[in-house]
């Protein structure tokens, strides 16, 4: 699948999508989808043959982004979407869909508290269970810094 | 004279054989174990030792004093006793079976006449102890190594057994010497190539060496049934496997290579043919070991009961009617 | 699955068994728990961390410079791979262009670098089969490009070499020369390897058909590399998505069929082939020129940004937030071993544990890499 054709095809399956400079960003395809969205997202993704590249977070104001990224192994297709986390704290885990997500969400909730409903066993996977509150990646209050510094401001963010 | 009275000579005879044996079998592990690590470096194209005398030649005997100083570490949740009795345990067997090995024409410690019977049964006791060290440690692995080595034991010993049986039917009798002196002309090895074939496979597995190590793979139970095992409860192990494959290694040398048989034998001098025909055997094993991967434990099951165990039969039975014909 | 005892006795009679952190077959400080059934590995948890060091937040609190050192210690047998990724994204991210010499010397040195990785993958995954010899003879190739990469990196392990717009240092003749005498000798031996090992009755019969991985497995855990082209699938982020120089070579991707342990082994097998001839087009085409680019001090631009490499295990992706300063954000690194190891409960569960060392050992893991 060409990186228009999954555009198109996400846009019928009712997602944002748009094309990007693959060699500005290094992927294909920017979807836009909400905390809500995430698990048709990715099933959506699986059906499509799309595997699971990483999942990851990045703490910035005023809310956490979660960083889904997927890529093809028959086409040079990588969809990256970012997700604003809702202020619960808490996103549906996609750990059912992808068993590979599964340790993504882990480190995740290891390195910035982040809650994934529905997650079968979300226990410290990188961290001991001292450590298992420490959430590392998280900036201090000083250093937080905005959707407009760290250039997310075109994406209206999602409530 | 009453044949039961032992006369001074037996006793004194019996004593000096019995020095001998742990002599031989002490100095068999330190030139076994220079031996495998130096024809384990020339495979593996390195040097080896080389530091300490010539070719580091002394390296075992330096080693063999650093382990005796080494403290004998029981764990905590072992059974003491029987943790510490097991490498004993392993190192009793094999040396018993050495008073009845023919060296030469007139060196032998004593040559009863049910001499393979014997060697066979007391080398039996071996596995014995491996299963006692695997439970005495109280560790997963150990246990592993333990029941592993218990049926690989009890089902290699049965190929063993009746391959060295078609050699017994020829030759009428289990005295060694007998068994050496009947190969004058022709070697059993090559009247008997299946059961020679058959009982060197066994005899890998027997000793449990690679590609048979099942009960110590380290790759998958650490190092088995010694993985608790340091200082010199280790050592005995390890001096206990070496004496095993010289055992097997002359038991074979006796039943299928002509025994101390060779050019100028004599009395004496065939000790030297023996332990050559001994040596170049244990050499093979110690190629073996360090060309293969290690097989898996159904694999090797199936190995002795599926084919080694069927083939000796047959060949125990094709041997029975060609001499009842003959 | 439930084997024979299990069916008389119930699962009453299972035990837990400790494998690691300190196992042979665990490569390094991976634990793994397993709920055995006599020798049947019925259940597998695979416990991660022993060697956590947080590169993530070290990259966030040093300028871009000075993360370079931290890529070659994730993975410590692809060092130059890793190093690879990084500044290929810090390029991409600050738009410097690198010269031509300079990614040409970058593809030979990443491509001899993954010779040695796949060598030492080899080797131990040989020796977790009980096999000694085979690993020394790995060792001793590899010996030949740590030192041919001694010599112009300055190091034999985690080289710190490239640079945000090159290489920190030229080759020269030497290099050149040395590392022609190493693909003629690395083609000579590939014969021996296959009469040592691929064609070892006892090697095929421990590794065929165990560990089975399919596409839809393949794509549920977002496995890349080796791992996954043993599968048949033929996907290389150097085909797919080129980065760097590598449209201008001609290679294939090797691929095995049934997707088992042996197909895995094989397919590093052929892919050693592949990075010989990878670097000899390299040597040829290697153009004069510098090997710097003149850069000015590195400013990451506000916005995210992507790097994806062909690392030894697998697809590696470098993911930057940047804010303006020199400072990265965020860095996330999506290292493959990671991926590649998930699948062990699902890939392993019911078989022995020595099927569980085949299938393990052919995974190729690197632990530092997955614990970061």
């Amino acid at each position: 699948m060409k990186s228009s054709e999954a555009i198109l095809k996400l846009m019928e399956a009712g997602f944002q999508a748009e094309s990007v400079d693959v060699n500005g960003v290094g992927y294909h395809v920017r979807a836009h989808v909400d905390a809500e969205q995430v698990r048709s997202f990715a099933q959506w993704l699986l059906a499509q043959g799309f595997f699971i590249d990483f999942l990851t977070a990045v703490d910035a104001s005023p809310r956490i982004q979660m960083i889904y990224q997927f890529a093809h192994y028959d086409h040079p297709c990588r969809i990256n979407a970012r997700v604003p986390l809702p202020d619960s704290g808490a996103i549906d885990t996609i750990s059912d869909i992808y068993q590979g997500a599964d340790w993504h969400e882990r480190e995740t909730r290891d390195f910035f508290g982040v809650h994934f409903s529905g997650h079968h066993n979300l226990v410290p996977l990188i961290l001991c269970d001292e450590d298992k509150d420490l959430k590392p990646l998280l900036k201090k209050e000083g250093d937080r810094k905005s959707l407009e510094e760290i250039g997310w401001a075109d994406v209206p963010a999602a409530d | 004279m009453d044949t039961m009275q032992m006369t001074l000579y037996d006793v004194l005879r019996m004593v000096i054989a019995f020095l001998l044996v742990i002599t031989i079998v002490f100095i068999n592990a330190l030139v076994m174990g220079y031996l495998e690590r130096k024809v384990a470096a020339k495979i593996q194209r390195r040097w080896g030792p080389m530091e300490v005398g010539l070719q580091g030649w002394l390296q075992m005997v330096l080693d063999g004093v650093k382990i005796i100083a080494k403290q004998l570490i029981v764990p905590r949740d072992a059974d003491r006793v029987v943790f510490r009795v097991a490498p004993l345990l392993s190192f009793t067997p094999v040396v018993l079976p050495f008073l009845v090995l023919p060296f030469a024409k007139n060196l032998v410690g004593r040559d009863i006449n049910l001499g393979l019977i014997f060697i066979i049964a007391v080398s039996s006791i071996n596995v014995l102890s491996i299963f006692v060290a695997g439970w005495a440690s109280n560790n997963k692995y150990s246990l592993f190594g333990a029941v592993r080595s218990v049926s690989q034991n009890i089902a290699y010993e049965i190929p063993i057994l009746l391959s060295l049986l078609s050699v017994v039917l020829i030759t009428h009798t289990y005295s060694m010497q007998g068994i050496v002196a009947a190969q004058g002309t022709v070697w059993f090895c090559l009247v008997q190539p299946v059961a020679c074939l058959i009982y060197l496979v066994s005899a890998t597995a027997e000793t449990n060496r690679a590609p048979f190590d099942l009960p110590e793979a380290e790759s998958e139970l650490t190092a088995g049934y010694h993985t608790e095992y340091s200082g010199f409860g280790f050592s005995l192990f390890m001096i206990a496997e070496y004496a095993n494959m010289f055992i097997v290694c002359a038991v074979a040398t006796v039943l299928f290579f002509g025994g101390w048989h060779g050019p100028f034998s004599g009395e004496y001098l065939g000790v030297l043919w023996f332990l050559l025909k001994v040596f170049l055997l244990m050499l093979t094993m110690i190629w073996v070991r360090w060309t293969y991967p290690r097989v898996r434990f159904d694999q090797l099951m199936n190995l002795a009961w599926k084919y080694l165990i069927p083939f000796s039969l047959v060949n125990l039975l094709l041997t029975a009617l060609i001499v009842k014909c003959i | 699955m439930a084997t024979k005892l299990e069916r008389m006795a119930g699962s009453k009679h299972r035990f837990l068994l400790n494998m690691g952190p300190q196992h042979p077959s665990t490569h390094g400080v991976l634990r793994v728990v397993l709920e055995m059934d006599g020798e049947y590995a019925m259940e597998l948890d695979p416990v991660l961390g022993y060697g956590h060091r947080m590169h993530e937040k070290m990259a966030e609190v040093r300028p871009t410079s000075g993360f370079y050192p931290n890529t070659a210690r994730m993975d410590y047998l692809g060092a130059i791979l890793f190093s690879h990724g990084y500044v290929g994204l810090l390029e991409r991210m600050a738009g410097v262009e690198v010269p031509e010499r300079a990614e040409y010397i970058r593809v030979i040195t990443a491509e001899l670098n993954r010779i040695s990785s796949h060598l030492v993958g080899i080797g131990a995954y040989v020796l977790d089969l009980g096999a000694f010899t085979p690993i020394l003879y790995a060792f001793d190739d590899r010996e030949k490009i740590l030192d041919i990469l001694e010599a112009i990196t300055g190091s034999r392990l985690t080289y710190c070499y490239f640079r945000a717009g090159g290489v920190s240092r030229d080759i020269d003749d030497t290099f050149i020369r040395r590392t022609r005498e190493f693909i003629d000798r690395m083609r000579n031996r590939m014969p021996m390897y296959h009469d040592l090992v691929t064609d070892n009755i006892i090697f095929l019969k421990r590794t065929k058909e165990i560990g089975l991985i399919d596409r839809d497995m393949a794509i549920r855990y977002g496995l890349t590399g080796p791992v996954l082209r043993g599968s048949g699938i033929a996907y290389d982020v150097r085909k797919s998505e080129p980065y760097s120089i590598y449209d201008r070579f001609d290679f294939e991707i090797p691929t095995g069929e049934n997707g088992d342990s042996f197909d895995r082994y094989l397919v590093r097998m052929e892919e050693i082939v592949q990075s010989l001839r990878i670097i000899e087009q390299a040597l040829d085409a290697l153009p004069d020129g510098p090997v710097m680019a003149k850069t000015k001090k590195i400013k990451l631009p506000a916005g995210e940004c992507n790097y994806t490499v062909e690392a030894a295990r697998g697809s590696l992706s470098y993911y930057l937030v940047g804010d303006g300063s020199d400072t990265p954000y965020r860095l996330k690194i999506r290292v493959p071993s990671y991926a590649n190891l998930s699948p062990l409960p699902e890939l392993c569960r019911g078989i022995l544990l020595s099927d569980l060392v085949t299938a393990m050992g052919s995974l190729d893991l690197v632990i530092p890499e997955i614990d970061r």
